[in-house]
Order: C-alpha cells, then sequence, then structure tokens
C-alpha cells in the first residue's frame, strides 16, 4: 500500500466565519453579498407574487428595491400576502409592502410608488434599476411593463400563476422575443376590450383568479432566483426562455419562443437628449424648442384633445385619455353624443404646446419620442 | 390536401388524443379544437408547444409552416395571468 507523507508541513488555515444577517448566504461559493446590495430591483406589483418575491429580496439583502402598485389591501389577499396583516386593509399595498420590507431587513432602501404603470412611472425611472420583476394580474399590465422596460433598455422578468401552474419568462432589450411577440388573438382582445368603441378606456372588473400562497411561492422563489442570477452576472434563462411549472403531476420544463421581426415594441429610447425639468416646469413648445429641428412631440399615450359635440361646438380638454376614464359620451349641456378627439402627436403650433407636460399626462422621470427633420429623438427629463 | 397524425396532450397530461388533421390546419385552430373537445376553461389562454423541438409554436402558422410534422407530440399548456390580486 502507498501512502503519502507530506513534505511540508501545511500552515494553520483561518476559518474565520463573520456571523452577520448574511453569513449563511456567504458561504456559497458563487455568492457575493457586494452585488446584491448594490443591485436595483423595480417590482411592479404586490400582490401574491409580488409579496412572495418582496419578501426574497429583503431577506437577501437586495439593495435598492422600488414598488409600484395602484391598488389597497383587500382581506381576500391575506390568505397569500406575507407582508400584509388585518390591519392594513384598506391601505395601499405598495406603501404597505414598503413598511413591512423595512422591519424585515432595515439595510435595505425600499421606496414605494402608489400608483400605475401607465401614468407614473417615467422611463428614465425604470432606467435607473439593474432589471424589472412584473408580478401583475393582468395581461394589460404586462404588455405595459414589457413595452416600457424595453423601451428604456432594460431586462425584466415576468411571472404568473393560476391555482396549480406557475411561469416565469425573462426578457431582454437587446435581443430575443418580448411579451408582446408572444401574445396571441386572443390576448390582444383584452387589451381592446379596455377600449370602448369610442376608445375611451373602460374600467373592467379584474378576472378573479383562484390561486395559493404555495404556488404563489414557488413561482416567486424562482423568479427571484434569475434575478439573484442576473445579478451575479450567471448563466440564466435565454432571452424569451419561459419556465413552466405544475403543480399536478409536477413537472418543471422550459422551452423557446420565437422574437417577431416586426413586433412595435422593440425599440429603445437611446441616447438620449437630457432636459432638466419636471414635467410642471416645462410646456411642450418649449421642449420642442430644447431640440433642434424639432417639429412634433410623438407620445406613447392618447390626449383626449377635445369633445365634440354636433350642437355645441368643441368643448377642449387637453388631458392624458386614461385620466378621463368614466366620462360620459353625452354632452353635459345638450345631452346630445359626442366624440372624443385624440391625438397623440402635439406640434409646437398646436393649443395644447402651451400646455405643461404634466397637464398632458408626462410623468417624471419620462423619455419622450421628439420628431425632427432629420429623424426621431429621445429626451429624457431628469426630473 | 396533406393530411398529418400527430399526438396532442395537455400540460398535466390529463388528456390526450392522436389526430390527423390537415397541415394546413393553424395552430390557433388546434388551440380552439383542443378547448372545444377537451372542455378547457374558456376564460384562459392557451399555447402550443413542440415536444420534440422545446418550442413554442405560433398561433397564426400552419402545421406544415410550424414544422409539425407525423409524429410531432404537442402539448397544449396555459398561458396563466394571476400574481397581483
Amino acid at each position: 500500500m502507498n501512502t503519502i507523507t507530506p513534505t511540508a508541513s501545511l500552515p494553520e488555515l483561518s476559518f474565520e466565519l463573520r456571523e452577520d444577517r448574511y453569513s449563511r448566504q456567504r458561504l456559497i461559493v458563487s455568492w457575493d453579498q457586494e452585488k446584491v446590495a448594490q443591485a436595483r430591483i423595480l417590482v411592479a406589483g404586490a400582490g401574491a407574487l409580488g409579496n412572495e418575491v418582496l419578501k426574497n429580496l429583503a431577506l437577501i439583502g437586495v439593495g435598492h428595491i422600488l414598488i409600484i402598485d395602484f391598488d389597497r389591501v383587500e382581506v381576500s389577499n391575506l390568505s397569500r400576502s406575507v407582508l400584509f396583516r388585518e390591519d392594513d386593509v384598506g391601505q395601499p399595498k405598495a406603501v404597505t409592502a414598503a413598511k413591512a420590507l423595512q422591519r424585515l431587513n432595515p439595510d435595505i432602501c425600499v421606496t414605494a410608488i402608489d400608483g400605475d404603470l401607465e401614468c407614473d412611472l417615467g422611463l428614465g425611472r425604470i432606467r435607473e434599476f439593474d432589471l424589472a420583476l412584473g408580478c401583475l394580474d393582468s395581461i394589460h399590465a404586462r404588455w405595459l411593463l414589457n413595452r416600457a422596460c424595453r423601451h428604456a433598455g432594460r431586462p425584466w422578468i415576468n411571472a404568473g400563476i393560476s391555482a396549480s401552474v406557475g411561469e416565469v419568462c425573462t426578457y431582454v432589450p437587446e435581443f430575443g422575443p418580448c411579451y408582446e411577440c408572444g401574445m396571441t388573438q386572443q390576448m390582444w382582445q383584452q387589451i381592446h376590450q379596455r377600449r370602448s368603441c369610442m376608445l375611451l378606456p373602460r374600467k373592467l372588473p379584474s378576472r378573479t383568479i383562484p390561486t395559493t400562497s404555495v404556488i404563489a411561492s414557488l413561482t416567486a422563489a424562482l423568479q427571484v432566483n434569475e434575478a439573484l442570477k442576473w445579478i451575479h452576472g450567471e448563466q440564466h434563462l435565454s432571452a424569451g426562455e419561459m419556465l413552466l411549472l405544475s403543480l399536478n403531476p409536477y413537472t418543471l420544463s422550459s422551452f423557446n419562443t420565437a422574437a417577431k421581426l416586426d413586433c412595435l415594441a422593440h425599440e429603445i429610447y437611446s441616447p438620449t437628449i437630457s432636459v432638466d425639468a419636471m414635467p410642471t416646469e416645462i410646456s411642450v413648445a418649449e421642449l420642442l424648442a430644447r431640440v433642434s429641428d424639432a417639429t412634433a412631440l410623438q407620445l406613447d399615450f392618447d390626449v383626449l384633445e377635445s369633445w365634440l359635440c354636433p350642437n355645441c361646438g368643441e368643448e377642449p380638454v387637453g388631458r392624458r385619455l386614461s385620466a378621463e376614464l368614466g366620462k360620459q359620451l353625452l354632452c353635459l349641456q345638450c345631452k346630445s353624443e359626442r366624440t372624443p378627439r385624440l391625438i397623440h402627436e402635439i406640434n409646437s403650433s398646436d393649443w395644447l404646446a402651451g400646455q405643461s407636460l404634466a397637464a398632458i399626462g408626462v410623468p417624471a422621470r419620462a423619455i419622450l419620442r421628439v420628431l425632427t427633420s432629420s429623424g426621431t429623438q429621445y429626451v429624457e427629463l431628469t426630473r | 390536401m396533406a393530411t398529418i397524425t400527430i399526438k396532442i396532450m395537455t400540460h398535466d397530461r390529463s388528456r390526450c388524443a392522436e389526430v390527423t388533421l390537415p397541415d394546413s390546419f393553424t395552430v390557433g385552430d388546434l388551440v380552439f379544437q383542443c378547448q372545444k373537445r377537451w372542455q378547457l376553461d374558456h376564460s384562459e389562454i392557451f399555447a402550443v408547444r413542440d415536444m420534440g423541438q422545446n418550442s413554442r409554436l405560433e398561433e397564426n402558422d400552419s402545421l406544415s409552416t410550424a414544422g409539425v410534422r407525423s409524429g410531432t407530440e404537442l402539448q397544449i399548456f396555459p398561458l396563466v395571468e394571476g400574481g397581483c390580486q
């Protein structure tokens, strides 16, 4: 039998274990707590999935988290929402979740927007984050987040759940398919149902989806794991690759989706010209004056320019269409049916050019498309 | 008219069939027929993937354009939308 005799004595190794909040995860060979602490993650939706995602992000010490949700806590959320208590019913989900996270981990910085993706989140704000996690409950909201992330040039990870199925999919701005590439006709129909035949937004009751905390926590864990791979620069799901988790029977599979070359979401709003202003401080005309050879401001949303009544004439409005939710199609004076006049392009001679950007519905930190005689320029409001 | 014989199943394997179809049949038609014949939840949205190629099929493509041949195994799965409520 051969025996191995050490030729030199080994130096005494020192295994000094720093016992702090993160000492166990630091033991993972590929783990870098500094990278985790520096990570900036936007979480859209603070419901069943969002609660689980946020809890995990806070526990592992993700340094900067922004939560956006317009909803309020309801009693029916309590069976699936680890961050909410009975006392929170009626409170804004985003703010309540942010407070709970701060209690869970005081090391991290959590901010909340009690608002919606469509009107309250400028693309410049999205660009401050490394990636976004979609924990939403409608196709329309996912479509909005997909467009916003794609235009802002940021990756996002979508997740969805039903009673026994969970899905996770990563989308990368520079290449591969996006969420919109994989939308079916039925999904488009659902989005179009949100508009009346006169193109006015309709408030539809959100579909109540049967689900439990079990599928929410499993799916959220996969979503956060995918985010951790991004943070650590490790191999993650390829762009558009969908992870499908089923509880009955237990299966976990992944498959690819093809990109559509003519997809309208595939436009990155970059490079940008910076304008140091808040939307309340600058009018459309002033913005156009800051860009050489500007011909028009082209918005990503419709503005209700005016109502046209056959008897009373034109009533100017000049507000974002989605802000006009539930407004009557009947003229307030003569009760005749009136027609909305919608625009999404404003040039410097339009009456709307005198309005502030905030008045027509542009959020803070927006990135705007300005048409010029030589092409499109992107203008970012820095505040 | 060319026909192909394929195997299609639901993601939870609760339903499975071997069917012969014209290859001009679209993926969307196939989803519609599965939803109807198998009484799948009409409020859910379904898509189809090729189990061998490990790729999702585009609903407007015909089976032949989508590369589906006789003997191909397809799976119909839901595109789930819950998460925030």
